[in-house]
């Protein structure tokens, strides 16, 4: 009796386990050459809008997501796209003259966008797909790079 | 009066043929620019590892320099291709400090590392040598 209630719960745990890895997307599980000529061919197109730019490319871990960011000659990060992967599509956009971006990073189905902030560090997440804002984080010590 | 007519037409055509060849030469470099998704498609399955990267050109659009950057914002690695024939130039990779940024000129680049004093080296792109360095 007590084998079988073993055995069960054994059994209950690998499934779980199982599904649980199985939900997990992960960067192995994308085809890489894929990801690569998406990748170039949006940086292609960037490269032809925004010749004389620099630019900050991030991918998202499961690199289902790359992140743009437009930085001028002076350093100061002006605008940032985001573009679905498998699509191509830019699926969110920001670009305010009054702030400086001076990082970005992507948590879940959001970005994380740093200011720059001489007194405080400065970041706020948006929602990739609505842009709306999800959280604002606000501390001491700014965020200068 | 003939003479000043044919100085006019001399200093406009000048003009005209020095805009011109300009243009078309921004033109060529731009395009080179943009037709190399196939040079950042080969550095980004040699790095498929690595999920940040750093880009910039040199004034004259005839180098483009990749900086690999891991989770701690550190660049690690600095490669720097000619875009007109697609060839790596200079490869760099910092032992102990590593990169926090770099600028490209014609022919040298100057690589800023992240340590206490902000030290910058600037290298022949092409010799690798060592152009000056801040103490």
């Amino acid at each position: 009796m007590k084998g079988k209630f073993c055995t069960f719960f054994i059994s209950v745990f690998l499934v779980i386990a199982a599904y649980g890895n199985g939900k997990a997307t992960k960067a192995t599980d994308v085809d890489v050459d894929e990801v690569v000529t998406a990748g170039a061919q949006i940086m292609e197109h960037l490269f032809c809008d925004y010749g004389d730019d620099t630019f900050l490319i991030k991918y998202r871990n499961d690199k289902k997501f790359i992140g743009v960011l437009l930085l001028d000659d002076k350093n100061v990060g002006h605008t940032l796209q985001v573009f679905d992967m498998v699509t191509s599509e830019k699926i969110f956009e920001y670009s305010k003259a009054d702030k400086q971006i001076v990082n970005f990073q992507f948590k879940r189905n959001a970005v994380i966008i740093y200011y720059k902030s001489s007194l405080w560090e400065e970041k706020i997440a948006y929602d990739l797909y609505t842009g709306r804002v999800v959280r604002r984080y606000s501390s001491w010590f700014g965020y200068n790079k | 009066m003939d003479n000043k007519l044919v100085s006019i037409i001399f200093l406009v055509s000048l003009f005209c043929t020095f805009n011109c060849s300009h243009g078309s030469s921004d033109l060529h470099s731009q395009e080179a620019v943009c037709k190399n998704p196939d040079l950042l498609g080969y550095v980004f399955a040699r790095h498929w590892d690595c999920d940040s990267f750093l880009i910039r050109y040199s004034p004259y659009k005839n180098l483009v320099g990749v900086l690999m950057i891991d989770k701690h914002n550190n660049g690690y690695i600095l490669e720097i291709f000619n875009i007109f024939n697609k060839q790596k130039v200079f490869d760099f990779q910092p032992v102990t400090v590593p990169i926090s940024d770099f600028r490209l000129n014609e022919n040298n680049v100057i690589v800023s590392f992240s340590d206490a004093y902000g030290m910058q080296i600037a290298y022949d792109v092409y010799t690798g040598e060592i152009l000056w360095q801040t103490q």
